[in-house]
């Protein structure tokens, strides 16, 4: 459904000194619907770049992506616009992701109101608030409270909710509970899990927590220094690796048990 | 063993406008030389307050009581200048957040100097050996170019490091490290433990390590101290704490990590400004019983070492 080939991104920097850096390097794969791919590797190999570029956060500097079937590496206007409603993301950071001066509906209502999905204060708008609040499990009484006065876990949960808005097809996780403590990523990673079941969309999770990704993706990729060293099924990947690195990854994780 | 600091019925509490915060309550601690002691808990339920309370370096709205006896001297009751003999040099504090503990628009290599020049009175030249020695125990390959590089030139794990160096510089008797392997990679929290092992090793320095990572606690600590709302539920041995968990909570948090099933344990902790006055795990406990509703549960001893807080042992 999802198609990445060849894709980098080089990162230019200096005036003088001129250095580039290549933080994604001749990147391809693919993801289908309903499945999870999980991306892992340590902190600055890319992973987060990669991210940002599937979402057109970020420009591409070569390679192209396709979304069934169709090419959306330079796509502007309103293809980009209706793009970015099929593909979402979920932060790292759920405390600044979320704007701390807007009441928690007025975050809900503001991405309803941005896609046209509801006019501005109609009852419609609530019912279709207080509907994805339930199906994330808040109360009705949190959507008077602003960001600050939540936990970690309720943030991303409204983080999430924001998402099922608009129904998404790719959802890209960006380490969605490194943040968060056991307990808590116990509660939003069987949510995640459920709502993809519901609603059917591929999700790309982006972590390095080798026991996350081993609980929730089907197909995981490994990489390394901006390049994708290895991958395949989950099992394959974590009982037979094949490349050095994955191989101290998890020789390294082994030891923490 | 030798004692090197005993928190006493410490209580901190914090004044906020909707009222009395209770974030540490009578919280009874000892930690000994060269002791690993781990504190685990969920986010809000006060381990980082504590952790901060045993240096004063609280807000000015906290209010702490009791005790904290720091080689026999009661830590609460020093005046500024004999805290600051003692903060540093004799009990170093590692901080949560390393991308905003480093002044971003100083050299790392200036920022470690100048610890160390506070800590020891040393000349330039040898505060910068020194410096390079600390990295080079942390594990960074070339030292001196870290030395002349921006914080925002570095990535996460190695500001951690950066950070653990300045508070190395000192060779503390005690050091607190609160979250060391937030929003770190495997191989990157093996390398934090081995140096963490390292450091008390060749000091014999005595290390409070608060993290709500379990898998970390348990490969680094000698003892664990579960934390829940503001009170310690469970203490014991490492081993005995995690082959047989004896409190509710500590056995729903070993459940819930990925690698034990992920099984959720629902509800939220509850307020710290209205607590309740019977158990505070009450709500989300799959063990409550009916005397549970009514009692607040006292620490209470199973062994010599192993202390839980719940009415099921009574």
């Amino acid at each position: 459904m999802f198609e990445v080939r060849n894709l980098s991104k080089v990162y230019n920097s200096g005036v003088i000194n001129k250095a580039s850096l290549k933080a994604v390097d001749d990147v391809t794969f693919s993801v289908d619907r309903g499945e999870t791919v999980g991306i892992i590797g340590e902190s600055g190999c890319g992973k987060t770049s990669l991210a940002k570029m599937v979402l057109k956060l970020l420009k591409i500097s070569s390679g192209s992506m396709y979304l069934n079937g169709e090419d959306v590496s330079s796509i502007r206007g309103e293809k980009l616009k209706s793009y970015r409603r099929k593909v979402q993301i979920i932060f790292q950071n759920p405390e600044s992701s979320i704007n701390p001066h807007m009441k928690i509906y007025d975050c809900i209502a503001e991405v309803l109101r941005i896609n046209k999905l509801a006019s501005r204060k109609s009852e419609d708008e609530k019912a279709l608030i207080y509907q994805l609040i339930s199906m994330v499990g808040l109360q009705q009484e949190h959507l008077n409270r602003y960001s600050w006065e939540l936990s970690g876990g309720q943030i991303q949960r409204v983080a999430l909710s924001r998402v099922l808005a608009l129904k998404p097809e790719l959802l890209v996780a960006d380490e969605p509970t490194s943040m968060l403590d056991v307990s808590v990523q116990a509660q939003v990673l069987t949510l995640l899990r459920s709502m993809q079941r519901e609603q059917g969309f591929a999700m790309l999770f982006i972590s390095h927590d080798l026991d996350v990704v081993r609980v929730m993706c089907d197909r995981v990729i490994v990489m390394f220094m901006g390049k994708i060293v290895e991958s395949g099924t989950v099992d394959q990947v974590f009982s037979h690796p094949c490349h050095n690195y994955t191989k101290s990854l998890l020789e390294e994780y082994e030891c923490l048990r | 063993m030798e004692k090197l600091l005993e928190i006493k019925n410490l209580c901190t509490h914090f004044d906020s406008r909707n009222g009395c915060v209770n974030a540490v309550c009578n919280v009874n601690m000892d930690i000994h030389r060269r002791q690993i002691i781990g504190l685990i808990g969920e986010t809000g339920c006060g381990k980082s307050v504590l952790g901060q309370s045993v240096l004063k370096l609280l807000p000015k709205n906290a209010c702490i009581t009791g005790k904290i006896l720091f080689e026999g001297k009661d830590i609460l009751k020093m005046s500024v200048k004999e805290l600051r003999a003692v903060r540093g040099h004799k009990i170093a504090f590692i901080c949560q957040n390393p991308a905003e503990a480093l002044n971003p628009l100083m050299k790392n290599g200036t920022q470690i100097m100048e610890s160390v020049r506070i800590n020891q009175a040393l000349s330039k030249k040898e505060c910068r050996e020194t410096s390079i020695d600390l990295l080079n125990i942390l594990g960074f390959s070339e030292p001196k170019s870290i030395m002349h590089k921006y914080p925002n030139e570095l990535s996460g794990g190695m500001k951690q490091r950066v950070l653990a160096a300045m508070g190395m510089s000192g060779y503390p008797s005690l050091l607190i490290a609160d979250e060391p392997t937030k929003g770190l990679d495997a191989i990157k929290r093996r390398q934090v433990i081995a140096t963490i092992r390292k450091f008390t090793e060749t000091t014999g320095c005595a290390v409070l390590i608060i993290t709500h990572d379990l898998k970390f606690a348990s490969a680094i600590c000698d003892t664990i101290a579960v934390m829940y709302a503001g009170e310690i539920v469970e203490t014991g041995d490492m081993e005995a704490l995690f082959n047989d968990p004896k409190h509710p909570y500590l056995m729903a948090l070993i459940k819930s990590q990925p690698c034990k099933g992920l099984n959720v344990l629902n509800g939220t902790v509850c307020s710290l400004i209205d607590l309740p006055s019977n158990c505070r795990f009450f709500d989300r406990c799959s063990y409550a019983a009916g005397i549970c509703q009514d009692q607040h549960p006292d620490l209470l001893t199973l062994n010599e070492a192993h202390r839980v807080r719940c009415l099921k042992y009574v």
